[in-house]
């Protein structure tokens, strides 16, 4: 039993040139990037970091918001999990791939990689002996993505399972027994997140630590994932398999969700300031004061206005989400900040004065149009809409 | 096989137990204050009493004496009465959980257990501020916590978490006592026409405000119901969050942690669905008829709810040490140090026992359709609260910076029965609530049960799991 | 003469339904009938039924959001003034408008303004508390809370007509039909 009849799926040629653009989009953006490996090194592999983080950051986020699909099984999730599940696959083996330019620029980026650092700073020395060094650093990589790896692996098989079922109560069976791997993967995939964030972007600053960092990164990965893939679906929304599908309710869900989401990122973030800014200890305050300093304090501004009340009052409205382009607007601005605010954790480490170099922006689009190119890929390899899924077909209550 | 896990698989267990019709639904549950009461609630509400003259007792001779009586002392100012203040704050928080959050998620079985779990809020929120209360020392100057123009010119500290808690619990108080009448209006109306008696007519008839279940009542009603739950949301996270920057404001180890306040947040909710199974299981076997509401359904649901809550507090816990040795600072260490090995240290390992190992068990679906587990789980999370809550404030003051300000703390005899007195008026409160006013919130229950199976469908067994929307207006819900 | 009398006795004609399906076909069709004063009663909140009747309002969002906003702005106010200009006080060397230090209050007195429209603003606009309401003169109008679905058009309608309106109530099938006394 079939729902979705594959032919009908206008999107995939829409997808197909879009995977196109991305592609050469990022071949051409690696390419500009690398020439900047022989003029500024140290520059081209910071850019490069701030790339990876950002995009592993929304694979892991896809991976995050497929199992919280696949646990409480939702029905707003069923238009968005092929997204979601598309995106957790570029984790395994694309980012994996893409994480030899971090080990080669090892010393460009990370201050605790440094032997004279080590030497001269106790407290980097104390770190780097225990956690913060090369060897146990790797260890853990392999393990954050083998984790995600076998987890996206399950909700993928599974899924696909689901949509080969003969008859209604197998499908009703597959997708209850996905729930349990998917229930006891959150807590596991939680813990990687955080010492991911802690790996990748806390550790830039060897000084500096905040409890609350691993729920920030988490619901920011989170919540990016969660931007993307409305903005796909509104995008696609005329054409079929989701013509006809995005009706009110998806959208109001959709908005709403993407709303709790910013007000919790506005919550622990804010939280994690005012325990700092209250503290005032020397050293949980270098945090904030690379970044409110030499020109980086409108870029906090910015996330303030953009990442909390833009989008606050914009999703708050009940109009936002009765017309798409609207919540197309919501979406789009939601991205965007994601961008400056990924940029705000992570360049500030490297530049106490306010900068953007070409090798930011080129390693960002090249690794972007990448990823993008994987992950329609990845989308396009089975049905756009899980098939035999009963909680899709649901009718929906007019309005 | 397969084809018997399937069928389990499939079968769930409904929202309602038996056939109901809106006749029932209301005669079972609006009738309940007219019948005469089982010797069990005589008991329980007896018990109750004895704790609340017991609690009055404790506080006259606080107020006679003076905090003196309690163990609290320097270093440790802040005992049992912040330990009990945080805990009961944190049961409550489960109430409004269930009755905003759960509302806003469409989740059905949250219906049959709001009206109690509010009540339950009301109640533990009255205990809380007991505590802050009389910790003063001089009580009938607390209103000097709020910004009254005075001779002095002088105004509250508006930079301290103290103050911020005042506005928070009062706001978190009045508006839970808000959303809970709110909630009652049209169920007293119903209540107000069944009345035999006139007083009971006259009494119900006042408090409904005359109620007359008109649609376009009905449609401002959900409308500001859901506006309501929208605000409580925020507010339940805020609420817990202030009181968790109580410590996390200071640069005390152990209590300057940024983590702290989603950390209190999820404690507060898991320490409160574990208060709600406390209560739920034994009135479920004293009140049989409420089994045909509360089923084993909405039961698993409160374990699972507190399974994930439980696991976000462990991770908490986790994120502690780490970062305790992360951080590389002499004090962060010794903290964790003294925590797990110094003097407290079975305090910190009965803990992580109650709140780490204990509700793992929950995973196993055999484990939340037991109700006697659940009930000695649901114990032991409570204990496990309250002992988070004692490592907090007791292990982080009892040995700080300098090694010659360190100190012992134990509780006195007027400690303990100021927080027994606590727990007998919560539970003579709720048995009076259980007395007088509807247990479950019966309008609610029809709506539900329409949209399951009024539609011309008959009763399958095999409800949706989720509501349709409650309405749909209402803002940012 | 007699006749007026008769009106101003009346409240309106009240017709008992026994399903919210049948209540909602009703309201329908009293709308398209062109009777726009009359209102129904059900044990519970009925989805689209207020559609049926023709009614859309969103004050109490509105007063929410107004009185959320004044919240908002009194609770951040308040501290500016009490502890930046009334009596400046240093806190560990912040600024005076120690802004973060001001966002807890802020957000509680948000919640409570805001949660206070919402409960007076549901109660005010809907007229309550009302010690006497005349629907209640009908003796089945009890079950308006447990099982029954009332519909009635009111006197005050133009287009109400004690004998029209009663032959038109009851090609809607009722239970029964009650007039209901002012």
């Amino acid at each position: 039993m079939s729902t979705v009849n594959l032919s009908a799926e206008q999107v995939r040629s829409t997808i197909e040139r879009a995977r196109g653009t991305a592609l050469t989009l990022g071949i051409v953006g690696l390419i500009v990037w690398a020439t900047g490996l022989f003029t500024h090194r140290d520059l081209a592999f910071q850019g490069y970091h701030f790339a990876y983080v950002f995009w592993a950051g929304l694979g892991i986020g896809c991976l995050g918001m497929a199992l919280l699909v696949h646990v409480v099984r939702g029905k707003w999730g069923q238009p968005l999990v092929r997204i979601f599940e598309a995106g957790a696959q570029t984790l395994v083996p694309f980012m994996i791939i893409f994480f030899v330019p971090i080990l080669l620029g090892m010393h460009s980026i990370f201050e605790w990689s440094h032997p004279e650092a080590v030497r001269n700073d106790p407290i980097i020395a104390f770190k780097a002996k225990y956690y913060l060094n090369l060897p146990f650093f790797l260890v853990r990589m392999a393990l954050y993505f083998a984790l995600w790896g076998y987890l996206t692996y399950l909700m993928v098989r599974s899924s696909s399972q689901q949509d080969a079922a003969q008859d209604p109560i197998e499908a009703e069976f597959i997708s209850r027994q996905r729930m349990t791997p998917a229930a006891l993967g959150i807590p596991f995939y939680v813990l990687a997140v955080t010492f991911f964030s802690v790996d990748m972007s806390m550790s830039l600053q060897p000084h500096w630590f905040s409890t609350m960092y691993g729920f920030i990164f988490a619901t920011g990965f989170g919540l990016t994932a969660m931007a993307l893939a409305t903005l796909l679906v509104l995008l696609w929304r005329e054409v079929p398999p989701y013509k006809g599908l995005v009706h009110f309710e998806f959208r109001r869900d959709w908005g709403n969700l993407l709303f709790t989401m910013t007000v919790f990122w506005s919550y622990v973030s804010f939280s994690q300031l005012l325990i700092i800014y209250s503290g005032n200890l020397p050293e949980e305050t270098s945090f904030y004061l690379r970044r409110n300093m030499g020109g980086w304090h409108p870029v906090s501004w910015l996330i303030v206005i953009f990442h909390f009340f833009v989008p606050f009052f914009l999703l708050l409205a009940p109009r936002t989400k009765r017309i798409p382009r609207q919540l197309i607007l919501g979406a789009v601005i939601l991205l965007a900040i994601r961008v400056i605010e990924m940029f705000w954790e992570i360049k500030p480490a490297f530049s106490e004065v306010f900068s953007i170099s070409l090798y930011d922006v080129a390693a960002f689009v090249g690794l972007g149009g990448l990823w993008f190119w994987a992950m329609f890929s990845n989308l396009l390899k089975r049905p756009l809409l899980p098939q035999n899924e009963p909680r899709l077909q649901e009718v929906p209550h007019a309005h | 096989m397969q084809e018997a896990i399937r069928a389990r698989v499939v079968q769930e267990p409904p929202l309602f137990e038996g056939e109901q019709t809106y006749e029932r639904i209301t005669a079972q549950i609006g009738d309940i204050p007219f019948e005469k009461h089982p010797i069990g609630w005589t008991v329980m509400f007896g018990l109750g009493f004895v704790g609340t003259t017991l609690l009055i007792f404790a506080l006259v001779v606080l107020v006679a004496i003076g905090t003196g009586i309690w163990g609290i002392n320097q270093p440790v100012a802040w005992g049992f009465a912040i330990i009990n203040f945080v805990w009961w704050i944190g049961i409550g928080h489960a109430g409004t959980l269930i009755s905003a959050i759960l509302l806003l998620m469409r989740q059905a079985w949250r219906m049959s257990i709001n009206r109690f779990a509010e009540a339950m809020t009301i109640f533990a929120v009255m205990c809380a501020g007991l505590f802050p209360l009389f910790h003063t020392g001089r009580p009938w100057v607390a209103y000097w916590l709020f910004p009254l123009p005075n001779w002095l010119a002088m105004w509250p500290q508006f930079r301290s978490p103290l103050e911020w808690d005042v506005f928070a619990v009062s706001t978190y108080f009045t508006v839970s006592v808000l959303f809970w009448y709110m909630g009652l209006i049209p169920d007293l109306a119903a209540v107000r026409d069944r009345a035999k008696s006139h007083l009971a007519k006259v009494i119900s008839g006042i408090l409904s405000w005359g109620w007359r279940n008109s649609a376009i009542h009905w449609m401002r009603y959900e409308s500001a119901y859901l506006l309501l739950a929208g605000l409580s949301t925020p507010l339940v996270l805020s609420v817990h969050s202030v009181v968790s920057l109580d410590f996390a404001i200071s640069i005390v180890p152990g209590w300057h942690v940024t983590i702290f306040p989603p950390y209190f947040v999820a404690g507060a909710i898991y320490s409160g669905f574990a208060m709600v199974l406390t209560l739920v299981i034994p009135f479920r076997i004293l009140y049989p008829k409420l089994r045909e509401y509360i089923t084993m359904h909405h039961i698993d649901m409160m374990a699972k709810v507190m399974l994930a809550t439980g696991l976000i507090v462990f991770y908490g816990y986790m994120m502690e040490a780490f970062f305790g040795f992360y951080s590389a600072a002499i004090f962060e260490k010794y903290l964790m140090t003294n925590r797990m090995f110094g003097p407290y240290w079975p305090v910190y390992w009965s803990l992580i026992f109650c709140n780490g190992l204990v509700p793992q068990s929950l995973w196993f679906p055999k484990v939340r359709h037991n109700l006697w587990l659940l009930f000695i789980i649901s114990l032991i999370v409570n204990v496990g609260m309250w002992l988070e809550r004692f490592v907090i404030v007791v292990t982080s003051l009892h040995r700080d910076f300098t090694p010659s300000a360190w100190g012992m703390y134990g509780p006195t005899f007027w400690d303990w029965a100021t927080y027994i007195g606590t727990l007998g008026f919560f539970v003579m409160m709720m048995f009076l609530f259980a007395r007088f006013v509807p247990m479950l919130a019966m309008a609610e229950l029809k709506d539900l049960w329409y949209r399951l199976y009024g539609h011309g469908g008959e009763h399958n067994g095999h409800p949706k799991t989720e509501a349709p929307a409650p309405t749909r207006t209402g803002g940012g819900a | 003469m007699a006749h007026a009398a008769v009106v101003s006795r009346v409240y309106g004609i009240m017709a008992e339904f026994d399903s919210p399906e049948a209540l909602i076909e009703a309201a329908r069709r009293t709308r398209v009938e062109g009777y726009r004063r009359f209102d129904c009663y059900t044990p519970f909140p009925i989805h689209g039924l207020t559609d049926a009747m023709g009614v859309r309002e969103a004050k109490v969002p509105w007063t929410v959001f107004i009185c959320g906003l004044i919240g908002a702005l009194f609770g951040f106010g308040l501290q500016v003034y009490t502890s930046a200009i009334d009596y400046p006080l240093n806190v560990g060397g912040r600024d005076f408008i120690s802004w973060p230090y001001f966002i807890p209050i802020t957000f509680e007195c948000m919640v409570l303004f805001a949660a206070f429209g919402a409960f007076i603003g549901m109660l005010a606009y809907n007229g309550l508390p009302a010690p006497y309401h005349p629907v209640f003169n009908v003796p089945q109008f009890v079950r308006a809370s447990v099982d029954r679905f009332f519909l009635c058009i009111e006197a005050r309608d133009p287009k109400f007509d004690p004998e029209r309106t009663r032959t038109f109530l009851q090609s809607l099938n009722p239970i029964s039909i009650s007039e209901v006394e002012a």
